[in-house]
Parts: C-alpha cells; sequence; structure tokens
C-alpha cells in the first residue's frame, strides 16, 4: 500500500507520534527502521479509515504497536524478530491449532500450514509473502494467530466436508437420515415477510445470539464468551426473545389481515414443530421386559425335572 | 427455555450472507472486545449472517483462563463490602458487651463497697450505744453468744469490773492456749488486748475505697469515743488478758484473732519509750519490709507493743488511752494511705494464688510479683454471720472451741476464688474467708446448714459471682450460698 494513498490526517498523526510509538514499539530490538515503522502506521491508519486527527491519534494509542513491528519485521525476514516471534509463540500456536482441532496429528498439520503462510511460501513480483505481513496491531498477535488458524481449520473443514466418502457417512449414521423435507409451502408469503420485518427490527448482536443458538447449535456459555457477558445474560437474552417473537410475528400477521388465530395456526402448521419424541415412544415399544413371564414358566418345570 | 417457532430459524437461515468477511485482525479484536462500538456492530451485523466467521469466532476462542481470572476476584473478596459491614455489626456488639459488662462490675463493686461501708457504720453505732450501758448483764453471762463486736466490747467493757479471781481462772485457761511466745509477753498483754480490740474497728477506716478514706475523720471520732470508754481498763490495772481471752472466745466462732500475726511480729517489739513519730516511722518500716496485707496486722502490733511499754515504764495511766488511741488511729493512717494506693489495682487485677506451703497469695501487677496475704490481721465479721452465730448450740461451741485450737496453727488455703474485688479462700478446717475489697479486709465463714458445721477441708471453691456460690470438701460434701455467705446449704 503506498503513502501516496494514505490520509493526510493519519500521515501527520503518524509522523508526530512516530518517535514515541518508535520507541514504545521497541523496533530497535526487532531491526526495524522509523521510516519503514512510518509506512507501516500510515498503511494501518488509513486501511481502517481513521477520518480525524483524533480519530487517528485514538487509534494508534490502541494498537499494540510492539506486537506489529514484531509481525512486520518477522514478514521483513528479520532473523532477531523471528528469533523472539519463535520464543514467545511457537508454543502457543501449537497448543491453539491443538485445542481448534482436538487431535494432535491435525494440530501439527494445522500449525505447519499456518508456519508456512508466516514465513512466505508464495511469492508476488518475485518478493515472498508472508501473512504476518497482513497483521496490524488491531488485536494481540496471539488472537490474530488463532484467528487466522480458525479460518483456516473451517475452511479445511469445508472443503473436506464436500469430499466425505460413503462409508464414513454410514458410520456416522448420516446416509440413513431422512432428508430435510422441503419447506411447506405457504398459502401466502405473509408469515416469511412478518418474520424478515420482526427479525429484522432485532439488534444485530440479538440475531447473532439467535442464529448461533439456535442454527449452529452452540451453547450458551461459548456465546457468552464471544460476546463478554455472563452465560445467564445470554439464556435470559434467548427466552425473552423466544416469548416475544413470537407475540411479534402474530402482531405483524394480524396487521397483515390475519385473524388472530388464523396467525397461531400459520405459525404452529409446521410439522417439524411438534414436540414428540419419536426415537423414545419408539424405544418404549421396543424395548423387551427384563424377565418375561414366558421364560420363567418355562424353567420352572426345567428345575423341577 | 421457550421454543422458538421454526419460522424463525429458517427465515434466519435464508438471510444468511458470506460475502465480505472481516479480515482475521478485526475478528480477533472483535474477540478481545477491543473493537470500538461502530465497528463492533459492523462485525455483529455480519456475525448475524455469516455462519463461517461465528465458527471462527467460536473456536478461536482462548482457552478457560478468563474463566479463572473470574474466580480469583472471588477469592480476594475477603474485604469486600458486605464483609466489611458485617464485621462492623459484629465489632459493635463487641465493644458495647464489653461496655455494659465493664460498667455492670463498676457499679456492682461500688454497692458492695457501700453496703459493707453501711454495715460497719451500724455496727460502730451499735457497739458505741452498747459500751454506754454499764455492765451488760450478757456479757456477764454468755459471752460466747455475743455477736464477735458484741464481744470485744464486752471484753473491754468487762475488764473494769470483773472480780479478781475470777479472771485470773480465765488468765490460767487463757495460759494454756497461748504459746510459748505469747507467754514470754503475757504481763503486757493488758493493754495490747485492749488495743487489739480497738484495732480491729479500724478495719473499714484502713479499707481501700475512698469513700472510707473520707470517713476516716468520722470513725477516729468514734474510736477516740471508744478508747475514752475503755481508758479505765489499763488504770484499774486489771490484767487485760480476759479481755482478749474473751475476744478470743468469740473469735473462736467467727473471727480470727490476731494472735497469729502478732507472733510473727513479735521482733516489732520496741522496748523503750515511744513517740508518735517512731509508732509512724515504725509502721512505715512495716509496710516496706512486709508485703502489703500484713502490713495492718503489724501495724496494731507495733501499737500495741507501744501500749504495752507505756504501763512497763510507769507512765501516768492517764496518757495511756491517749497513747494508744493514737497508734491506733497512726496505723489507720498509714494502712488507709497504702490501700488507697493499691486497692484500685487491687480491685481491678488482682491476681490470686496459694502457695505451696497453703498461703494466699496476691499479685497486683499481673504476676511478677506475689506478696502472702493474711487472712486473719484484716478479719472482721459480718452481721449475717453474727446471726448464725447466735444461734450455734453448745454442741458446735464445742467444735469451734476445738476448732481454736486448731487455729494455732495457720490455716492450709486449698481453694481461691476472686470474682474482681470480692474474695473467697477456703482451706485446711472449714476455714473459708470473704474479702470484699480485694484482700483488704477478711472476714471468716462458717458456712452452717441446719444445725452441722462445715468442717471438712475445702478443696474447692466456686463463685461465678459475689452472691451465688460453691463449695467442695475433702469429703465430697457440697455447700451452696446465693446470698453471699449468709446462708448456706449442704449437698
Amino acid at each position: 500500500m503506498s503513502s501516496s494513498k494514505s490520509n493526510p490526517a493519519v500521515q501527520a498523526i503518524a509522523s508526530e507520534m512516530l518517535a514515541e510509538l518508535h520507541v514504545k514499539a521497541g523496533c530497535d530490538r526487532v531491526g526495524l527502521t522509523r521510516e519503514s515503522f512510518s509506512t507501516i502506521l500510515c498503511e494501518v491508519g488509513t486501511k481502517y479509515g481513521a477520518s480525524s486527527e483524533d480519530e487517528a491519534r485514538t487509534f494508534f494509542l490502541s494498537l499494540r504497536v510492539d506486537e506489529l513491528a514484531l509481525a512486520r519485521a518477522c514478514a521483513a525476514g528479520e532473523n532477531s524478530a523471528w528469533e523472539i516471534f519463535l520464543t514467545r509463540y511457537r508454543e502457543k500456536l501449537y497448543l491453539s491449532a491443538l485445542r481448534i482441532a482436538r487431535e494432535d496429528s491435525a494440530a501439527r498439520e494445522l500449525a505447519d500450514t499456518l508456519y508456512a503462510d508466516l514465513y512466505g511460501t508464495t511469492t508476488r513480483e518475485g518478493q515472498r509473502v508472508s501473512k504476518l505481513a497482513s497483521y496490524t496491531g488491531r488485536g494481540s498477535l496471539e488472537g490474530w494467530l488463532r484467528t487466522v488458524l480458525a479460518q483456516e481449520y473451517v475452511n479445511r473443514y469445508r472443503r473436506t466436508k464436500r469430499l466425505v466418502s460413503l462409508d464414513e457417512e454410514s458410520e456416522e449414521g448420516v446416509q440413513f437420515r431422512a432428508p430435510d423435507p422441503e419447506p411447506v409451502p405457504t398459502s401466502d408469503n405473509r408469515l416469511a415477510r412478518a418474520t424478515d420485518a420482526v427479525l429484522a427490527d432485532l439488534p444485530a448482536e440479538d440475531r447473532m445470539v439467535l442464529s448461533a443458538y439456535y442454527l449452529d447449535g452452540r451453547t450458551l456459555a461459548e456465546i457468552a464468551r464471544m460476546l463478554g457477558v455472563h452465560e445467564s445474560t445470554i439464556s435470559r437474552k434467548l427466552d425473552k426473545m423466544a416469548k416475544s417473537l413470537r407475540k411479534q410475528i402474530v402482531a405483524a400477521l394480524t396487521k397483515d389481515g390475519m385473524s388472530r388465530r388464523q396467525a397461531e395456526e400459520a405459525l404452529e402448521v409446521d410439522v417439524r414443530d411438534l414436540q414428540v419424541d419419536i426415537r423414545r415412544s419408539l424405544a418404549q415399544e421396543t424395548q423387551p421386559p427384563a424377565f418375561s413371564e414366558k421364560s420363567v414358566e418355562a424353567r420352572v418345570p426345567e428345575g423341577e425335572g | 427455555m421457550e421454543k422458538l417457532p421454526k419460522i424463525v430459524g429458517e427465515r434466519l437461515k435464508a438471510g444468511a450472507v458470506a460475502v465480505d468477511h472481516p479480515d482475521p485482525n478485526v475478528l480477533s479484536a472483535f474477540s478481545e472486545h477491543l473493537l470500538p462500538d461502530r465497528e463492533r456492530g459492523q462485525v455483529l451485523e455480519h456475525l448475524a449472517r455469516c455462519a463461517e466467521c461465528r465458527d471462527v469466532i467460536a473456536i478461536s476462542l482462548p482457552a478457560e483462563e478468563p474463566t479463572v481470572t473470574v474466580v480469583r476476584p472471588l477469592r480476594g473478596r475477603w474485604l469486600s463490602w458486605p464483609r466489611l459491614r458485617w464485621g462492623l455489626v459484629a465489632a459493635g456488639f463487641i465493644v458495647v458487651g464489653s461496655f455494659g459488662v465493664l460498667r455492670y462490675r463498676a457499679s456492682s463493686h461500688a454497692e458492695m463497697v457501700a453496703s459493707y461501708d453501711a454495715s460497719r457504720a451500724q455496727e460502730i453505732e451499735k457497739a458505741k450505744s452498747q459500751t454506754e450501758l454499764p455492765a451488760a448483764p450478757a456479757a456477764s453471762t454468755n459471752e460466747e453468744k455475743k455477736t464477735p463486736q458484741n464481744g470485744l466490747l464486752d471484753s473491754e467493757v468487762k475488764s473494769e469490773p470483773a472480780p479478781q479471781a475470777r479472771e485470773f481462772d480465765r488468765l490460767e485457761q487463757f495460759a494454756k492456749l497461748q504459746p510459748p511466745a505469747r507467754d514470754q509477753r503475757r504481763d503486757a498483754g493488758g493493754a495490747r488486748g485492749t488495743l487489739r480490740t480497738q484495732a480491729l474497728p479500724h478495719g473499714p477506716k484502713a479499707a481501700p475505697t475512698q469513700q472510707w478514706q473520707q470517713n476516716a475523720t468520722a470513725n477516729a471520732n468514734n474510736n477516740a469515743y471508744a478508747f475514752q470508754l475503755q481508758a479505765p481498763a489499763p488504770a484499774a490495772h486489771t490484767p487485760a488478758v480476759p479481755a482478749e481471752f474473751a475476744r478470743k472466745q468469740s473469735s473462736n466462732q467467727v473471727v480470727v484473732t490476731a494472735q497469729a500475726p502478732a507472733a510473727s511480729s513479735a521482733d516489732s517489739v520496741i522496748g523503750g519509750p515511744v513517740t508518735d513519730k517512731k509508732v509512724q516511722d515504725l509502721d512505715t518500716l512495716a509496710v516496706n519490709a512486709r508485703s502489703l496485707t500484713v502490713l495492718q496486722p503489724s501495724g496494731s502490733n507495733a501499737g500495741a507493743e507501744v501500749a504495752r511499754a507505756k504501763p512497763a515504764e510507769a507512765t501516768p495511766n492517764a496518757n495511756a488511752p491517749k497513747r494508744q488511741l493514737t497508734d491506733a488511729y497512726a496505723v489507720s493512717t498509714v494502712n488507709g494511705s497504702n490501700f488507697s494506693q493499691t486497692a484500685p489495682l487491687a480491685a481491678e487485677s488482682a491476681r490470686w494464688s496459694i502457695n505451696a506451703m497453703g498461703g494466699l497469695q496476691r499479685s497486683l501487677d499481673q504476676g511478677k510479683t506475689w506478696q502472702n496475704v493474711d487472712v486473719t490481721g484484716t478479719t472482721g465479721t459480718g452481721s449475717g454471720v453474727s446471726l448464725q452465730m447466735a444461734m450455734k448450740s453448745s454442741r458446735e461451741k464445742a467444735l469451734a472451741k476445738d476448732k481454736a485450737d486448731m487455729k494455732q496453727a495457720p490455716v492450709v488455703f486449698r481453694a481461691v476464688s476472686a470474682n474482681g474485688p470480692d474474695v473467697w479462700a477456703g482451706g485446711s478446717g472449714g476455714h473459708l474467708y470473704h474479702s470484699t475489697d480485694a484482700g483488704g479486709h477478711w472476714m471468716q465463714v462458717v458456712p452452717t446448714w441446719s444445725g452441722v458445721v462445715l468442717t471438712d477441708d475445702i478443696v474447692s471453691l466456686q463463685f461465678a459471682d459475689p452472691l451465688q456460690g460453691r463449695i467442695v470438701t475433702s469429703s465430697s460434701e457440697i455447700w451452696t450460698t446465693s446470698d453471699s455467705g449468709k446462708t448456706w446449704q449442704k449437698r
């Protein structure tokens, strides 16, 4: 990213704070010159669109400049920076990969792939391109590394998911799973419209919580940690939303011309809403009694004989 | 949890998009809650639609470290406000409670001292009125049935008109009871015995409280009046040994005589003429040389010795009572001043113990130094005890006489119970002494219950408060009182 595209306000603040940030970042230790560090600051500031000088100053002060300098020095191929990086993050990177992949070999493979990307195996215009050059210091370098690992894992999982063999599917019981029924065609689109309208009115955080809980199957604890709140907060929020959504959809439907009874029926029309536990009822029907009367009767004459 | 309508899930899924994913920098900053609100809202909007990025966020969460950081503050909440609040409440209760206890103890002590003072004043008044009666008939008939105070005064009054022959008979009896050390000085026993009986009423005057000090002048006047009444005793050259003997007989039952301390302080006898100054010096010496508790008996002995020396030198008889009065007064003054200095300490912080020899000891400095306490020298009698005395049968008198013989040997204490200034000490032969002024003055108490006198050794004393007490004897008898030793019940 060339400096010619930089925001003038960002450039001014970057040059003003350069000396302070240069010292704070410990650029001398990792072999990063002032000029290259200034270029990095301008690039980062421009990328995230700091418009005014105050915003730019706040933004620069919030950056993890020491980790930014380390990552960029590594990207530039500084050996001293790499030593520091490996000493500091090698173990953490592997542990993060293990936590994500939940299996040792997959974790090592994941971590090795990331190391290759970090070192820069691809070249662009004859120059090695390191993934570390995309680190901007907004969060911690460790968090960034975990996110990159997670992205890599999700991409790989999604790639390999498409290539699951029939044997694996049968082992997992997927083959025998009933196909998802087609959405029941509603007589009109009023229900979908009303639902969309109600969902659109929800805050983004609430929709994210709904999606994570009902679509992704995340636990309350996971969602709470993603948002940095307590688990009970998510629980209350979900409960409250489930109640209010039903009311709001019914209200929207009645507003759209349906009677209240029709609206409630429209909400319940989907057979998948039925609260029937087929698995349990099937198990109860087929489970044989522990000691049948017949076998007892059969044994008695044998004993006597 | 409320079930979400299925249509909502479907519409959420339908609204999902997978375009323009935020870069890992923004996602990691979102996870670490470092994004400004505007950017955070944008990321949330994307996350609401993008399952991939939700997955990335979810699986890139760090290990359970935040849980640990949540737990640690919980551990460090010992100084949190609720705990401090309850702690303050508890501290307040403790302060109020201790203040109340201190106030109760102070007031009860003051009441006890006041009642003791009042009872002493009554006794003095009573004694005064009896001395005004010439030749009380009871004195010549049955001295043993007298109260101790009456007995003392009887002896003084009786010494005047008693026939010589009868007196000599008693003298012979008394000589049998006297230890050899006493025999050597029997010739001077008249003045001495008289003076001792005078010295006893000074007890309250030498008491530790300031009230008694304030009353000292009044008491001295009373005493002076008493002395003038008995002045003819030495003048008539009547051997006053019967006076002491009478007192002794009465003290057999109630009061411990001053003989034992007198014997122990025999070395403080002065033979020559003694002036007031000398007597006071002697008293001061006695204070310095002896422990505080022995001070009063030694002081009274010194006064007695002075008085004894007077007739030996054929001093004009008219001077004798004056001399005695001065001596006695000097004693009380010395004792009073000393007690006034030490009594507050004693009342508040005196510690009591019994040494290996069975002697009673008191410490006024939290156990650093211990002083021997001689309960016999400061013995007085209470009115309640006197009533018991009056009801004694002749058999008990015989018992008491035996006890009088035993009394020649020092009492071996076995138990002491102190409750602030209220001290009880018990030991061999059922000897029980009570002091209400932290050992300044002692009264012997003879527990009696339906004609039975406590004569066994006292092995345990328990006084939970100044009124309620319990005694265990060597024969496993249990004696209890609920009125500070006036009446007793045996179990």
